[in-house]
């Protein structure tokens, strides 16, 4: 395992620095320099193409590339054109608004889902189960835009029963009083994120318990005498997480991304109204820091799913 | 009067279907003396497995149903018993193995997880003594290195090593009755001679009836003291080993013995059992073995014939030896 681990981090250098080439070269390829957005027009050409070229603009592709990568490396994703700042800032900025939505958005549906998931599947075609299946069904079928707007307009703007939008960070309290007033901000948000992500996992947890209920090691339990919740929670449990794992995992990356739709809804200042804003403004140098920094978390989920794989399942060996 | 362990009357188990409902096990009953082996003998679908899972308790619900029959074991009937009082007696005083030992383990626990188990939940051991009788019984049924084995995990062990596990498990309570759902059918031919002598061993040894399902009669001579050929869900001759290998009565378990290649002389031409077991979709008119049998009378096609003694100790179904089909 300890072999495999060390191999398997040694395999994403190679990784990274492909991610890293096609990133760059597809930003290259997007029309527009970082002053067409900048500069009054009225300033002269050649003015503009003077401070592009002290700037290293016209250099040769694998020149630039290897200079970006050099800065890259030292956490340096240069500054952006849009904000005026360096793009480290900017992102560390928004990266714990992300964290926190998606955090507790993915929290959230991990504990609703996997539970709901397993009664579902232990009385399969009962009331309960076509009662979740619906809710799931809903979940998976109603865009995130349009359920973010119906519950900022029935249970905020109508009942008022939570704010209608932003991180209520602004609000200048202090300690546990600051605490409640962000969490009253976080419900609403956290709720539409998680409606998809929880709806997808019920229904793996679902379909895998099915298949695992199924199983002749689950007649020997009973035939053990063991009890039937034993059964289900340890017994089945631990064989049907086996998939749902790697959905689990595949939901780690749009952790930090942010979501786009759930974030732009509620004003909320994450990293996926940032990457909007950085497509919006030609701000090529933010956009290139987050989409790394997403190709970094994306691999390491998946370095992350096959070592919970082995820490699950004892039949999977690396070695 | 022998001491019976469990005795069984009348079971009938249908299971619903799509196609409609399926009576698998029809009228069965099964007597087993304390500390013998009974055999129960039949092709596929006949109803063994069914009537195990029957007496387990473990006929898969909701389609599966035990509809009438009672189940004499330990002066209880386990059929009135409550499924918490049914699941303390399985494991403790009645297990059972099962076919596949390839899937019969759980694949994410231990091998001695998978032991420890029953010793705590049923003899209330702490860790350390249930480790201690599971290293015990791993030894006891012929696993080298058993400490190393029960940190082990099913899939580094053979067939046969998890045939033994399972076999370990179903003994580690010291339960008065297993049941042996073809525990052989999957291991390879010399391996199921060593299990079927380890069964044996462990069946004189610890004093444990076993029910015996296999559909191999070569099985059935070497291990059973009794002897239960099934036909589509029905008992059709039950009798003591030895004078059901000697003078078989029913033309069914004739057809089985005739089957079988290891009995023939040289020269001699290996027979089978004309026609198909039917479906229990489509079952006979009468006895359910009248279209392929050699002895077909016009009752058979009629009326179903009951089970009678013919000779002390030995019943079969069959109007041949009835009074009523003319013999």
């Amino acid at each position: 395992m300890k072999k495999y681990l060390i191999r398997r981090i040694l395999i994403l250098i190679p990784i990274l620095i492909g991610v890293s080439m096609i990133i760059f070269a597809l930003i290259e390829a997007m029309p527009g320099d970082p002053y067409s957005d900048m500069i009054d027009p009225t300033v002269p050409p050649d003015l503009i193409e003077e401070r592009l070229e002290a700037m290293g603009y016209f250099d040769p592709l694998p020149v630039r590339y290897v200079r970006w990568l050099g800065r890259t490396l030292r956490f340096d994703f240069g500054y952006s054109t849009n904000y005026g700042a360096p793009v480290s800032v900017i992102m560390l900025n928004r990266l714990p608004n992300t964290l926190i939505l998606g955090g507790f958005a993915l929290l959230f549906s991990t504990i609703v889902a996997i539970p709901l998931g397993i009664i579902s599947s232990t009385r399969q075609y009962s009331v309960v189960d076509y009662i979740v299946t619906v809710f799931a069904f809903i979940g998976l079928s109603i865009p995130a835009f349009f359920f973010g707007l119906l519950m900022i307009r029935y249970l905020a703007f109508e009942l008022g029963w939570f704010p209608i939008a932003g991180t209520g960070a602004g609000a200048g309290y202090e300690g546990v009083r600051m605490l409640l007033h962000r969490a009253h901000h976080l419900v609403l948000p956290v709720v539409v994120l998680s409606l998809l992500s929880l709806a997808s996992l019920m229904r793996y947890t679902r379909s895998s318990m099915l298949e695992v209920i199924k199983q002749d090691y689950i007649r020997t339990a009973r035939s053990k005498g063991i009890k039937e919740k034993v059964i289900i929670y340890r017994h089945a449990l631990k064989n049907a997480l086996i998939p749902v794992v790697t959905v689990l995992t595949m939901m780690l990356p749009s952790l930090v991304s942010g979501a786009v739709l759930t974030e732009t809804v509620f004003s909320w200042p994450g990293m996926g109204t940032l990457m909007i804003d950085a497509i919006d403004n030609d701000d090529y140098p933010l956009l290139m820091g987050i989409t790394m920094m997403l190709a970094i978390i994306i691999v390491f989920a998946n370095l992350l799913a096959d070592i919970l794989y082995a820490w699950i399942d004892p039949r999977i060996k690396y070695d | 009067m022998e001491d019976i362990t469990l005795k069984a009357q009348g079971i009938k188990t249908s299971f619903q279907t799509s196609e409609g409902k399926v009576v698998a096990v029809n009228d069965v009953d099964i007597t087993i003396r304390e500390g013998k082996i009974l055999g129960v003998v039949g092709e596929s679908g006949c109803g063994k497995t069914v009537t195990a899972l029957s007496i387990m308790r473990l006929v898969p619900e909701p389609n599966g149903k035990i509809e009438e029959g009672r189940i004499e074991f330990m002066g209880k009937n386990l059929l009135e018993l409550s499924s918490e009082e049914m699941r303390k007696l399985r494991g403790a005083e009645i297990s059972m193995i099962f076919q596949e030992p390839m899937t019969a383990l759980n694949p994410v626990f231990s091998i001695g997880y998978q032991m420890k188990e029953m010793l705590k939940l049923h003899r209330g051991m702490t860790d350390e003594q249930a480790t201690e009788r599971a290293i015990e019984l791993i030894d006891m049924v012929g696993i080298p290195r058993a400490e190393k084995v029960i940190k082990e995990y099913p899939h580094q062990l053979s067939g046969g090593m998890r045939q033994r596990v399972m076999i370990a498990m179903a003994l580690s309570c010291d339960p008065k009755f297993m049941i042996a759902d073809e525990p052989t059918t999957a291991l390879d031919v010399t391996i199921q001679a060593q299990v079927l002598e380890l069964m044996k061993d462990l069946n004189e040894k610890m004093g444990t009836a076993i029910m015996f399902i296999t559909h191999d009669l070569g099985v059935i001579a070497e291990m059973a003291d009794d002897v239960v050929v099934m036909y589509a869900g029905k008992v059709v001759e039950e009798s003591n080993a030895i004078s059901l290998f000697h003078e078989p009565k029913h033309p069914y378990t004739m057809g089985l013995l005739r089957s079988r290649p290891d009995m023939l002389e040289e020269g001699e031409e290996l027979q089978s059992i004309k026609g198909m077991v039917p479906s229990l979709l489509r079952m006979p008119e009468g006895c359910p073995f009248n279209p392929r049998c050699e002895h077909r009378m016009d009752i058979c096609v009629k009326e179903m014939p009951q089970l009678i003694e013919v000779k002390p100790g030995h019943k079969t179904r069959c109007w041949l030896y009835d009074d009523k089909g003319g013999k």
